[in-house]
């Protein structure tokens, strides 16, 4: 029986919900994806740290996935890691894991980003599928040996660029070419403020506890965060840029340390479409976004969140006069939430409700799907490599100040 | 160092030069209390009932049709809401006031809703355990000297303070200040609140009450604290190993 809304805001939102739903917004299925009942993934986790821990913390939440190992050269990790799957045996080496645990499915990776290779490349070798955090390496050639391992292995092989798995990136990117029309302009930016410093624990040093400010293996801001944001350009426009301006410096944390702080970036395509690109450790403003500026509107994504600005001169589609808006400053936005007539349902629709889940969620269920069902791969090997090696060139920017250039097609 | 989290403002402070072990400086300490933020900025995303992405949210959707696994860390955080629930005679409860529709299964670590419209709120619970992991990770990286808040109304001491003394909680019109030297303290004011936050077994508003409670754990001074403030009195099932004082 159909529920009585309770007042105006409820009437209003969920009658809103139900027609932008109608004509904008899929099945349930993409917002709270699950896989096959019967079907069992053993994972073998590489990599224990925050980022090894965030997987695990998602993993836990599919009752179709067994951790059955961890694996991390700091055993000072295991004991945090094994507070998120107390039935994984723990190993020192990947090699060792996967001679003594044939029955892995899957194995995570999830180690500082330079150690991603040779891990990727065994695990491949020994049958596995494979999912590799973003960026996949740290050099062009280890990203191009691992693109060429994956195309050779008959496993999955999904690189961890989450824009690819996001249902609300995933609402947007067919808006870009339908909505915004031709490319004026692009902006992004990740805004932080921490150190990026990490104590180093027992067992670890602090030159392996800070890999990220060493300038031998680190890719940098642009590499280690901007990586990931420039694949949801490339996803959306369906290109790579072709050159890559860059300057950063140490703004403010003065520590001793070289690798920058803040950086600039200016990625060009081919059509002259600029994406200008800021990140720093020393200002959280904004946090982290994209946006996407068309002659006919805007698209603005924050990860759990998606808006589209109409030009007022604009040609109106239909869906859009019924969807959900959302003012921010003198701007309206159309929200660009998933599954809108469901949630109205459930009476959990408000304006700018964000994900289910968060974004890494649907990165490894994509992942799983692919091992389980054989759905296609969300972001491969490949695209994760050619992402990859955008940040590696943007990183070599900003270290040499010289541009670069980027010979995708 | 501060984060805002939880509805609130956390802030760790370390004492220079009283670490264990070892010497730190301030790059290190300030590395040191980053983690330490970003563990209580970890559970917010984890516990918080508003973020539709939290394990919270995913708990209260799923949970009425599936069991929901749990992890240790979310289990001892379940077990210990239980445990204060049963000893309280109700008086905190996660459920408001459906505890009794929520299953634990401790052979399979799931919990479960026995029928819709339940939902888990670990507001009253969740600053506490915030603190009490973030105080285990600096003890874990050798801080010996530190204290951690959240809103000032939760915290834990480690140590004592960089003058050598006990670290001291004021609270506002009492003359005694609560000593916190490795302990951890939760105080439950519900008088003169303009939103009273704590309802009591029939769901009214508590708008008189203030107990401070001190023990090892922030996280069941936490939860202790408020069930002081719905009961009135201390049962006699309160943990022998925490003091309260009911103002």
């Amino acid at each position: 029986m159909a529920r009585v809304p309770q007042d105006r805001r409820t009437f209003i939102t969920q009658t809103v919900g139900a027609l932008a739903g109608l004509s904008l917004m899929p099945d349930l299925a993409d917002l709270l994806p699950r896989l096959q009942q019967g079907v069992t993934v053993r994972v073998g986790l590489v990599g224990a740290g925050r980022q090894g821990r965030s997987i695990l913390a998602e993993l836990q939440k599919i009752p179709q996935v067994e951790v059955t190992a961890i694996c991390d050269r700091i055993e000072s990790r295991f004991t945090l890691a094994k507070q998120r799957a107390a039935n994984a045996q723990t190993f020192t080496d990947h090699r060792a894991m996967l001679d003594a645990l044939p029955a892995i499915t899957a194995v995570i990776v999830a180690t500082p980003t330079h150690q991603h290779r040779a891990i990727v490349e065994d695990a491949l070798a020994a049958g596995k599928h494979v999912y590799c955090e973003s960026p996949v390496a740290a050099t062009v050639e280890d990203c191009q040996a691992m693109a060429a391992a994956a195309a050779a292995a008959k496993t999955v092989c999904h690189a961890g660029f989450q824009g690819r798995s996001n249902p609300t990136y995933q609402r947007a990117q067919p808006l870009v070419r339908t909505e915004l029309r031709d490319m004026v302009s692009m902006t992004a930016q990740w805004h932080r403020k921490t150190s990026w410093r990490f104590p180093a624990g027992a067992g670890d040093t602090d030159g392996q506890a800070n890999w990220r400010l060493d300038p031998a293996v680190t890719t940098g801001l642009a590499g280690e965060v901007g990586a990931q944001q420039f694949d949801v350009f490339h996803w959306c426009r369906g290109a790579y840029p072709v050159k890559i301006a860059g300057r950063g410096g140490v703004r403010h944390h003065k520590d001793g340390r070289t690798v920058a702080d803040t950086i600039d970036l200016d990625l060009t395509w081919e059509d002259g479409a600029v994406l200008r690109y800021s990140a720093t450790l020393a200002n959280s403003y904004g946090g982290q976004c994209e946006v996407l500026n068309g002659v006919n509107g805007s698209i603005r994504l924050a990860w759990t969140h998606g808006w589209l600005f109409k030009e007022p001169d604009a040609p109106t589609q239909g869906w859009e006069v019924y969807a959900t808006r959302q003012q921010i400053f003198d701007q309206e936005g159309i929200v660009l939430i998933a599954n809108a007539t469901q949630l109205a349902e459930q009476g959990n629709l408000q304006a700018g409700a964000g994900l289910p889940h968060p974004s890494l969620y649907y990165a490894l269920m994509d992942f799983l799907k692919s091992v389980t069902e054989s759905a296609p791969v969300a972001c491969t090997m490949q695209e994760g490599a050619r992402a990859s090696i955008v940040g590696i060139l943007a990183n070599q920017a900003v270290v040499t100040g010289r541009e670069q250039v980027a010979g995708f097609r | 160092m501060a984060t805002a989290a939880m509805g609130t403002r956390f802030e760790v402070v370390i004492a220079l030069g009283l670490s264990v072990g070892q010497a730190f400086g301030p790059a290190d300490l300030r590395a040191i209390g980053e983690l330490a933020l970003a563990e209580i900025d970890d559970w917010h995303a984890r516990l918080s009932r508003f973020a539709p992405d939290s394990w919270v949210s995913h708990v209260n959707r799923t949970a009425a049709t599936e069991p929901v696994r749990c992890d240790d860390e979310v289990w001892a955080l379940l077990s210990d809401a239980r445990a204060v629930w049963v000893a309280s005679d109700g008086a905190f409860d996660i459920t408001r006031g459906q505890g009794e529709a929520l299953a634990l299964d401790p052979e399979r670590r799931t919990v479960a809703f026995s029928r819709p419209g339940v939902a888990i709120d670990l507001g009253g619970i969740g600053k506490g355990h915030a603190i009490d992991c973030c105080a285990r990770l600096l003890r874990s990286h050798g801080v010996g000297s530190a204290f951690v808040h959240g809103g000032t109304s939760s915290g834990a001491g480690i140590g004592v303070d960089a003058d050598g003394m006990p670290w001291r909680v004021a609270v506002p019109g009492e003359s005694q200040a609560l000593l916190v030297t490795d302990r951890a303290f939760s105080l439950s004011d519900a008088a003169g609140q303009t939103r009273p936050h704590i309802v009591d077994r029939q769901g009214a508003d508590v708008v008189a009450g203030r107990v401070a409670v001190v023990g090892p754990s922030a996280r069941m001074a936490d939860a202790w604290s408020t069930a002081l403030v719905v009961l009135g009195r201390v049962p006699a099932a309160f943990p022998a190993d925490y003091e309260v004082r009911m103002y």
